[in-house]
């Protein structure tokens, strides 16, 4: 990042900041003018910038003039200011998507500062990293759960998600050799329907009209499907019901 | 008397690809291909059916960074720069055919009446917006024009950051009304991508209808009686149209029509089969082959074997499959009926506009045989408009939860959460967090504050097109994608990085303002939380 004073700017990034600032007759204007007038704007007070009525520490370097090289005018390659993307953010968290009816994808992080807690309280701690899957099930609000270990160096898992009809949340947990568990961070909570017609494939099996216009329709005219586990599960039921080959 | 009607919808897509900085750039070609072979020739075949006094009804959704795209001064100049360099190119293969390659010369003379044909049209009849044309249509009644998110974003995984959904949708809504001037009634789910309570955020910007998988549907918790062959409502109102998958798998699948031995092979072109010190000036520095539109094959087999086109005979089965295909949904739509309480079905089949012509050589003649065939007075199906269907129709449909899910492979989110693009996501909703506390920090900003600040929202929102994470899953262009993705994400750091130190990059701004223009009139409130109170 290469920071430099209001002073620094060329004259004619100085008149485009004039112009954007509406500063009137910014044309005619001398650089030192310029400077001036852009300094009251932004509120430049003995090296500080002033914002929303708090005091932001600057020295007085509120623009950065990055792309190009005063000394040369050449253009500078590598963009300042454009870092790289990290690998992990600065952050304890964890997000949690669902990718179909029976798979979750989680990815997480664990701050500096929140490992050096831990080290700091008990250095087993991040020896047994897991993740605790919880699931409410939806009509009878029961509540189980099951945990997923990982390496304290993974940061990102596929999450098998056990049961249909059910509120899945996923917590980045620690435990140390006394088995004391610390909740780090805890996702969104996701809901995997359950289907109508997951519990109630007898009503296709005795019924082909009914089966014609619900679940043939994604059945390709080579006899494919879209795999997917409920559509898989009706039609293992439905190829061992007694259905009479109505099919 | 027709009694099984048809929701026929095209989604003309491209990724945000403007490269300002290079004199011609490999990718923007996509763009110049797809107006080339789809856009130009499917809007000339529908006002011919128009002047035919054919009464047909369909749906296109052109996506935002489409929009843009086709309405950016510098492509539009770059589309005419192509198109001179291939009309050049067309007269040297007349010759060259004529000499060394007669059985190829109809289609060269063919190829390059077509581009003869786009280069008038495009410069003098539509002024180089190609959108007006659509619009007329639209007017007319014959078409119906969808909305959709601001940059493709696959809404599914961004369920968590509904601020961010709202934006996209806002944005959409936006350059939709500023393209064709009015309020669009129906929204284009990008990929299809659904997920429970999407719905909440249409509603709030006046969406009453939106295509869906047939999974939307099919796996919901709600007995739905009528199956993917009638519209449903969610809980809030807005309408849903369930797609057919069977019905678009006879033509989008592998043993689809489009894979018949007699249609247009796509992948040998004279790009990559005639001599480099030939074809060297209309393909890209240095010598790197591409498709030049010129293809002179047939599918015929798998394997390098393959027979001369013979475009006569291709286009005669096209027209035997659009037959086939009529034949195919009434024979279906009275295997449904008896299920459907008496009410006709409803057919919902979307395609991307891009297979019609570009991929699919002769998908256009398919699509005019399609529509003439409905038309004609024993066809038992008919072509209708959405928004009439939920006029007349809409007290009947029946009120379900839809369930998460998509058009991709699987039904659902799998091929965007793939262990090959699955790190995305850490970044993309880091941004979005970050330009949520951007526009909390510093909401309401003036003049050079306000542009740096739009711009972050500009990348927030080019970061979130789910174009790069399909590109990386599929492994095509894959590189080109991450390089995309990083570009628009080390973009939003910038202003990220630099306003927590209160400063603006002013040089930076315009060179990306220039560069990544799009959605000029964004405003980065948008992200700012209120926006999505209740959603």
């Amino acid at each position: 990042m290469i920071l430099v004073d209001i002073g620094n700017l060329s004259f004619q990034e100085l008149k485009y900041l004039a112009k954007q600032e509406g500063v009137e007759d910014y044309e005619n204007l001398s650089k030192d003018d310029l400077i001036d007038e852009l300094s009251d704007i932004f509120d430049i007070v003995d090296g500080s910038i002033q914002l929303n009525n708090r005091l932001l520490s600057t020295s007085g370097q509120r623009y950065v003039n990055s792309l190009s090289d005063s000394a040369t005018q050449k253009e500078v390659k590598d963009l300042p200011g454009v870092e790289s993307l990290t690998e992990l953010y600065m952050e304890t968290s964890i997000h949690f998507m669902l990718s179909d009816l029976s798979w979750g994808f989680a990815y997480w992080s664990i701050s500096p500062l929140t490992k050096a807690k831990l080290l700091e309280e008990d250095e087993t701690y991040l020896q047994n990293v897991f993740l605790r899957v919880t699931l409410t099930n939806n009509d009878t609000n029961e509540t189980s759960f099951y945990d997923i270990n990982v390496d304290k160096d993974d940061t990102c898992w596929s999450i098998n998600l056990s049961d249909l009809g059910c509120t899945y949340q996923v917590s980045l947990c620690v435990k140390n050799d006394a088995n004391i568990i610390i909740a780090l961070a805890q996702s969104i909570a996701l809901t995997v329907p359950l289907p109508y017609w997951f519990k109630h494939s007898e009503e296709l099996e005795s019924n082909p009209v009914l089966f014609n216009s619900s679940f043939s329709s994604i059945i390709t005219r080579q006899g494919d499907y879209k795999d997917t586990l409920v559509v898989k599960s009706v039609m293992t039921k439905l190829a061992h019901g007694d259905n009479n080959g109505k099919y | 008397m027709a009694n099984t009607n048809v929701n026929f919808v095209l989604h003309a897509h491209m990724p945000f690809v403007r490269h300002p900085e290079h004199e011609r750039f490999l990718e923007e070609d996509w763009l110049f291909e797809s107006i080339n072979e789809s856009y130009l020739p499917l809007l000339r075949m529908l006002k011919k059916l128009r002047d035919n006094n054919i009464n047909y009804k369909m749906s296109i959704c052109f996506s935002p960074t489409l929009i843009t795209m086709l309405l950016d001064p510098l492509l539009q100049k770059r589309y005419i720069s192509y198109l001179k360099l291939h009309i050049e190119l067309g007269r040297k293969e007349v010759k060259r055919c004529s000499r060394e390659q007669v059985e190829a010369l109809e289609m060269a003379k063919t190829y390059l009446a077509s581009l003869e044909l786009n280069l008038k049209e495009y410069v003098s009849l539509y002024e180089k917006n190609i959108l007006k044309g659509f619009k007329e249509l639209k007017e007319q009644g014959y078409l119906e024009l969808l909305a959709s998110a601001a940059t493709n974003s696959f809404f599914p995984v961004y369920s968590e950051f509904p601020i961010a959904v709202n934006a996209q949708v806002e944005v959409g809504i936006q350059t939709f009304i500023e393209a064709f001037g009015y309020e669009p009634d129906g929204f284009w789910l990008p990929e299809l991508g659904y997920y429970p309570g999407v719905e909440k955020i249409l509603a709030k910007h006046n969406i009453s209808y939106f295509p869906a998988s047939s999974q939307s549907v099919l796996f919901s918790e709600t007995r739905c009686d009528t199956g993917v062959y009638r519209p449903v409502r969610t809980e809030n109102g807005v309408t849903v149209f369930p797609r057919d998958y069977q019905t678009t798998s006879l033509v989008w699948s592998q043993d689809g029509y489009p894979a018949s031995k007699e249609y247009r092979e796509f992948y040998r072109d004279i790009g990559y089969d005639l001599p480099i010190d030939y074809i060297g000036p209309y393909i890209h520095e240095p010598e790197v082959r591409v498709f030049t539109g010129f293809k002179y094959w047939a599918i015929t087999e798998k394997g390098p074997n393959k027979d001369y086109y013979d475009r006569d005979k291709a286009m005669k089965v096209a027209s035997q499959h659009a037959l086939n295909f009529v034949y195919n949904i009434s024979q279906k739509g009275r295997a449904v009926r008896p299920n459907l309480n008496g009410q006709d079905p409803l057919f919902t089949l979307c395609f991307d506009a891009e297979l019609f012509g570009h991929w699919w050589y002769e998908g256009l003649q398919w699509l005019e045989t399609l529509l003439t065939e409905q038309n004609s007075e024993c066809a038992s199906i008919s072509f209708i408009s959405p928004k009439d269907f939920i006029n007349n129709e809409y007290k009947n449909f029946q009120p379900i939860k839809p369930c998460l899910s998509s058009w991709s492979n699987g039904g659902f989110a799998k091929i965007w959460l793939d262990g090959s693009n699955n790190w995305i996501y850490r970044h993309t909703h880091k941004a979005i967090e970050r330009m949520v506390e951007l526009s909390e920090r510093f909401p309401n900003q003036q003049s050079l504050k306000k542009r740096f600040l739009d711009q972050a929202a500009r990348e927030v929102l080019l970061a979130m097109a789910c174009d790069w994470p399909y590109m990386i899953y599929n492994d095509t262009n894959s590189q080109f994608a991450k390089n995309q993705l990083i570009s628009h994400l080390a973009n939003f750091n910038v202003v990220y990085s630099n306003m927590c130190k209160n400063a603006v990059n002013t040089e930076w701004l315009v060179k990306s303002e220039s560069r990544d223009a799009i959605f000029p009139r964004i405003d980065y409130n948008i992200f700012e939380i209120y926006n999505c109170n209740n959603l």
